[in-house]
């Protein structure tokens, strides 16, 4: 830009800076992986205690401004990105870790299974990275194909940008913004202090028309409808974002409990029958294991109906590192040599982590194991970054059954339990990791898409985040078990009769296969059988009761004897093929992501998507752009802020009670330092 | 044709689904799903996904929608490229403010319009091109979002560069585009 003009612009009283735009800097990789590491230790402990887990994008990205913006003076937009991509790419290992690795402890305390809580953690770690590093290179040659060519809204990364892009997009948006994020943070706030999760209209419409509960009277909305609404704010803004795209997503929903659920009232079995009037256990012995094949199936279908674009992406991305005339295009991606070269080095790696996980491991074992698993962490990736471009929800959790499902059964031919349990969980851990990071980079890489990032620049940035995440969370997890155990003697099982406890939602909604029939019929296992092991200390406990890994454990029980729900998987794969191939679009993941969501959820998110087709009809799509957007972007912000807060809440300033619970950090902190020394 | 497919697609997916839920676990494990039953549902549903795409072939085919959808395209496109072009011949005059209002005010909508409509590139060109187009297009996009940001945040010799540059591609998607 000329003299002249740059003076000109400063009589306008416009701010000019010139030379470069600042984008990947050290400022963005040190802010990042500080924000990283806070967040990610905050959103571990609350995934461990509470059972979920929190994206912290839009944390990295608020306090980002705050730090680079407020206290460094920096500038840059994209450079916030960067540190928003790092941050998230740290936080990523929390809920990869916290759902799997804790499984081990849980089952070590199991008679016959107190060796698998030794497992070699440098060797755990360095697997959890490898995994992560594996999942990120498959995933970086889709981004053409999900973000450019078939433009997954993302609505997760559309708030991330909102936020990024606020200072710039005037005062009215901001407000909306930071006006809903309150909102929606202070509902948050009132619910989680009052325990409400959610809404019960169902319930409310019948204790209208039948005010004195007569038991007599028939209910207006029966139980199998489960006309439950998740109170979450924060899932309306998705489903707003996700607008008509999300229609299918509720079709699946809507299809499992006002369609299949009736019909098994009236033609089921007298077992189907009763579950039906119980729709999360219903859920979780049917419809999720039924979800999960139809993920599997239409992935497997959208792969094969898009491999054209995928090829073509691919061949681009290789052209426009060969293209040495086009430097820009050059610059764009990382080359796909270079993430081949990545792919092959995993899976290498991996099969010497998996040969060194167990004492009896064969190479040829080790290679299937690692092998079959990167296998894995492609076809997941791509479930994974589908869902969560379409949704914001990802099934990460029945994607790293499936994997270690597929792991044990390999390991189970030539090791005995505690091994085959430790090897695959070693492998399995990686392939959550992988798919985690996968996930987490395609909706960075929409944020970037929408702020100008340069991909390689991010892609690089995910890297650089990637391998600390796994440092931070296990050394977390060992601490917080440590503390969960000190002052109390070495922990010994007791058997509770928990076997015939329907599936909760703290629980995943998971009824194993084992259980499956037993919880069906409400009978109570005999009081000699040892069946399910409560541990009073560390992981599994009150204290630290890991709802999501003890789900796990208790899924790998059932696989290591052999009770996996194949035959449901198979025919809910082919159903999930047959949509996927239909040429409707990607309507496949979308149906099969309602079958395994919980349908509280579908509900609430469906409320959004109506909004956003009603806002796009009445008021126009401007509106709903300039209005709407930031709006439920400052919904999605609100909640996980509120959220985040609460867990470190937990962490750095616990109350009373929760202190007792967790054995005091400090004093945990204390027996650490006794131990190592 | 289409509608009958739509009738067969989710009539047998329906049926399907209850085959695949209908039992709780059996003492033969594989024996829980009614497979005559489950298999019979594919088959209607594939007949009606035949159907289907017999219909959406002929349809393309017969009638002049994708042609027209196409042509909707390109003029959004020619739009545009004439609006990226007048904000380039602008933007030494434009105060950052502005450069931000001009892609919010007018290049948006023509972004939308043309990203909305690009499923007619592939029912009248076929996949490889309406990847290559969307490859330019998309790039042409995010150049003028850094654009954008890079204004925003006071950048104007990195404005002006990203939207030269975004410009050069939207002139490469309009040349795929034919």
């Amino acid at each position: 830009m000329s003299d002249d003009n740059v003076n000109q612009l400063l009589r306008k009283g416009e701010l000019i800076r010139l030379g470069a735009y600042p984008e990947f800097t050290w400022p963005a990789v040190l802010v990042g992986w500080f924000l990283g590491a806070i967040i990610a230790v905050s959103i571990s402990y609350a995934a461990l205690k509470l059972g979920f887990s929190i994206e912290g994008s839009e944390l990295a990205a608020i306090l980002g401004w705050g730090i680079l913006r407020g206290l460094m003076g920096r500038t840059s937009i994209v450079e916030n990105n960067i540190n928003q991509t790092i941050a998230s790419a740290v936080n990523g290992a929390s809920s990869g870790i916290m759902f799997s690795i804790p499984a081990l402890f849980i089952l070590s305390n199991k008679p016959g299974l107190e060796s698998v809580a030794d497992f070699n953690v440098p060797l755990m770690i360095f697997a959890c990275i490898t995994g992560a590093f594996i999942g990120l290179a498959f995933v970086i040659p889709l981004r053409k194909q999900m973000i450019d060519f078939q433009r997954l809204p993302y609505p997760g990364g559309i708030a991330v940008a909102t936020i990024l892009k606020s200072p710039g997009a005037g005062i009215r948006k901001s407000i909306y913004l930071f006006g809903a994020a309150i909102v929606s943070g202070a509902v948050y706030l009132v619910l989680s202090l009052n325990h409400v999760e959610d809404i019960n209209v169902g319930a409310l419409i019948n204790s209208a028309f039948n005010p004195t509960g007569d038991e007599l009277v028939a209910p207006v909305i029966p139980g199998r409808y489960s006309l439950i609404f998740f109170a979450s704010l924060m899932t309306i803004g998705v489903g707003f974002l996700s607008g008509k795209g999300g229609f299918w997503f509720g079709a699946g929903g809507f299809i499992c409990y006002w369609f299949l659920s009736p019909m098994l009232s009236l033609i089921g079995t007298d077992e189907v029958k009763n579950l039906v009037e119980s729709p999360l256990a219903l859920r979780g012995a049917i419809y999720k294991p039924t979800g999960i094949g139809m993920l599997i199936g239409a992935a497997m279908g959208g792969i094969i109906m898009a491999f054209p674009l995928i090829r073509s992406a691919i061949t681009s991305m290789s052209k426009a590192g060969k293209d040495d005339k086009d430097e820009s295009a050059h610059q764009d991606e990382l080359p796909i040599w270079l993430l081949a070269i990545a792919i092959v080095l995993g899976a290498a790696l991996l099969i010497f982590l998996a040969q060194q996980s167990a004492v009896d491991m064969s190479w040829g074992m080790a290679a299937a194991m690692a092998l079959l698993g990167t296998l894995w962490i492609w076809i997941a990736g791509v479930i994974v970054a589908e869902c969560v471009g379409r949704t914001n929800w990802s099934p990460l959790s029945g994607m790293t059954l499936i994997a270690v499902t597929i792991l044990i059964v390999i390991a189970n031919t030539g090791l005995d339990k505690p091994q085959t349990i430790i090897s695959s969980m070693v492998v399995g851990a990686a392939i959550c990791l992988a798919i985690s990071q996968a996930s987490d980079m395609m909706l960075d890489l929409k944020s970037g898409y929408l702020v100008g990032g340069v991909p390689r620049r991010q892609q690089m940035a995910q890297f650089v985040g990637a391998w600390l995440g796994p440092c931070i969370v296990i050394g977390l997890m060992f601490l917080l078990h440590w503390g969960a155990q000190s002052g109390q003697a070495v922990q010994t099982a007791s058997a509770p009769p928990a076997v015939n406890q329907p599936a909760t939602e703290a629980n995943g909604g998971q009824v194993t296969p084992s259980q499956d029939s037993v919880a069906a019929k409400g009978q109570t296992a005999p009081p000699s059988e040892p069946v399910n092991y409560v541990p009073k200390t560390g992981f599994g406990s009150e204290r630290l009761p890991a709802p999501q890994a003890d789900a796990l454990a208790s899924v790998i029980e059932g696989i290591v004897d052999g009770n996996v729900p194949t035959y449901r998987y198979v025919a809910g794969g082919g159903l999930g093929f047959l949509l996927a191939i239909s040429g409707l679009g990607g309507i496949g993941v979308m149906v099969a992501l309602g079958f395994y969501m919980p349908f509280n959820i579908v509900l609430t998110y469906t409320i959004g998507c109506i909004l956003r087709i009603v806002s796009d009809k009445t008021a126009g799509r401007r509106f709903s752009e300039q209005v709407g957007i930031p709006i439920a972007a400052g919904l999605i912000v609100g909640e996980a802020l509120v959220g985040v807060a609460i867990a470190m809440q937990k962490v750095f300033w616990p109350s009373l009670e929760t202190a007792q619970e967790t054995g005091q950090l400090w004093e945990v902190f204390r027996q650490t330092v006794l131990q190592i020394f | 044709m289409n509608v009958l497919g739509q009738i067969l697609l989710w009539g047998g997916f329906l049926s399907g689904s209850l085959a695949t839920v209908l039992n709780l676990e059996k003492k033969i494990a594989w024996s829980t799903i009614p497979w005559g039953w489950y298999i019979g549902s594919v088959i209607i549903c594939i007949i009606g996904i035949v159907l289907l795409r017999i219909g959406k072939k002929s349809a393309a085919e017969s009638s002049h929608e994708s042609t027209a959808s196409l042509a909707e395209i390109r003029a959004s496109l020619v739009n545009l490229i004439n609006h990226t072009e007048q904000l380039r011949g602008q933007m030494d005059e434009m105060a950052p403010s502005e450069m931000v209002a001009f892609i919010d005010d007018v290049l948006a909508p023509d972004f939308y319009t043309f990203a909305e409509g690009r499923n007619a590139i592939t029912a009248e060109m076929g996949l490889q091109k309406f990847a290559d187009v969307m490859t330019h297009f998309s790039a042409g996009e995010r150049a003028i979002n850094r654009a954008w940001s890079a204004a925003a945040d006071g950048y104007v010799d990195e404005a002006t560069t990203c939207v030269k540059r975004g410009l050069a591609m939207l002139h490469d998607a309009q040349q795929e585009l034919g």
